[in-house]
Parts: structure tokens; sequence; C-alpha cells
């Protein structure tokens, strides 16, 4: 997380005598994002509805499989996320599945952070079988 | 000679024994003996996640919260839920807990990243 540009190296011996050389970054004092940098949600929420179709269009329920699948669209999603390029951002992403059956279902979520630095995306994608609900937060890390 | 009043040390973690106990008790006063109303449903929810986040703020403990809060009606179907996240291991973390009674699952996770 911290910015590479202003490190300063130190040697630290083990008990053999062998040296390590670590990096020890300097903190960059920031306080708000770089411009250009800010987590912007209609990019991230269009990136999720990508890999959600992507992936979820054809998919029946199985139970499970579905595990699986959960854990595999939570990776999928991070990994196109942090490839926007939001820096100094701590991710958290969630994927809820549930089969279609008609029942009812609510997802509310609130958050106790800052609200110029940090936001929230979502996407939801359903076909006949099931339904798909993904969230991803946001949070600047000074 | 003035003394110097120490503020605590860095070393603040989340305690996940009061969180359950927080988020445990914030779904049973709402959802304890309720039958699922789709009518109601909104204000459970809302209701769950605003009691837990404000206890929450109440430990006054330097970390940014996410609450999240799934209610659903049971009727057999299933219902899957996972995370990932890109954070620091050592500072932040995550408590999930599920609750169920004879009409309604209930799962509230509560994500705790820390501030420095």
């Amino acid at each position: 997380f911290f910015d590479t540009s202003g490190f300063a190296m130190a040697t630290m011996e083990d008990g053999e005598g062998k040296t390590d050389t670590i990096k020890i970054y300097n903190p960059t004092y920031l306080m708000k994002p770089r411009p250009g940098t800010k987590f912007l949600k209609g990019v991230v929420e269009a990136k999720m509805t990508e890999v959600l179709e992507a992936k979820v269009k054809e998919l029946k329920y199985e139970a499970e499989e579905m595990a699986n699948v959960c854990k595999e669209l939570c990776t999928d999603i991070q990994n196109e996320v942090k490839k926007l390029g939001f820096e100094r951002y701590k991710l958290v992403t969630q994927v809820v599945i549930t089969e279609a059956q008609g029942q009812g279902q609510r997802i509310a979520s609130r958050c106790l952070w800052d609200p110029e630095e940090d936001n929230h995306a979502i996407a939801t994608y359903r076909n006949s079988e099931l339904v798909c609900n993904a969230m991803v937060f946001g949070c600047f890390w000074e | 000679m003035a003394d110097d009043n120490e503020e605590e040390s860095d070393e603040v973690t989340l305690n996940s024994d009061k969180i359950t106990e927080i988020i445990d008790e914030s779904m049973k006063t709402t959802l304890s003996s309720v039958q699922w109303n789709a009518k109601k449903v909104d204000g459970w929810t809302s209701n769950i996640v605003e009691h837990c986040l404000k206890r929450l703020a109440e430990m006054k403990k330097p970390f940014k919260y996410i609450v999240t809060a799934i209610v659903m009606q049971k009727t057999g179907a299933g219902l899957h839920s996972a995370f990932t996240a890109y954070w620091d291991n050592s500072a932040d973390g995550i408590c999930s807990v599920p609750y169920e009674n004879d009409s309604v699952h209930c799962i509230t996770t509560v994500y705790g990243l820390k501030l420095d």
C-alpha cells in the first residue's frame, strides 16, 4: 500500500550470519486519494456486471458446485476491480447466490466510513435458476 | 511535575467475541418470533444493520465498519455467500453470524478495517 517512490534499505542479520535486505517504505501522509484514483462507483459497477454476466449466464443451480462458483466469482470480481487501478484502496467483495424459488429476500448494508473517499458498488444478475448479488466496498487507506 | 496521560498504544484489534455478541443481540431483538412478511422485511434489515453499526460506533475504536445483512424467506431454497478482501490481514477482520427462526434465515456480516 505504501508509495514505492520513497524507501530506505536496511540490513538485518539472522543467527547464521547471513544478511537479508529489507525494504522499509516511507509513509506518504496522503489524506485523500490522488486525483484520478478515486473509487468510481459507475466504472466498478459496469465491470462487475460484465464479470457476472460472463460467468453466471448459463449456470444452473447445483448445491455442491455453488460454493465454489461463489468463491471464484468473488476472486474474479476482486481481480478485475484491482486492475481498474484504485491506488491505496482496501477492497472487500461479497457475493451472494440464491436459488430462484420464488422466495422473498432482502439484503441491506450500512457503513461507518468517510463518505468523501469511500464508496461501494453493487451488481445483480439473475437467470431462470438463480439470482446472484455482488457487492464491492472500497475504503481509502491513508 | 505534570503527568502526561499516555494514549493507548497502536495495538488495537477487533474483539471478535464482543462483535459476535452485538450481532447476535441485534438479530434476536429484531427477528425472534417473526413470520416472513414482505412488507416488513425492509424495516427488519435496516433495523439490524443500524443497530449493529450504532453499537460498533459506541465502542469508539479506530476502525471503519461495513455491516451487511441478508434476510431470506425459508422455502428450502439454497443460499451461498462468499467474500474476498484486499486488505491487511494483521489489522482487518470479519465477523459473520447466521441466525434462523421457523420462517426466516438471516446472515449478518461485519467487516472492520483498521484506520491508521
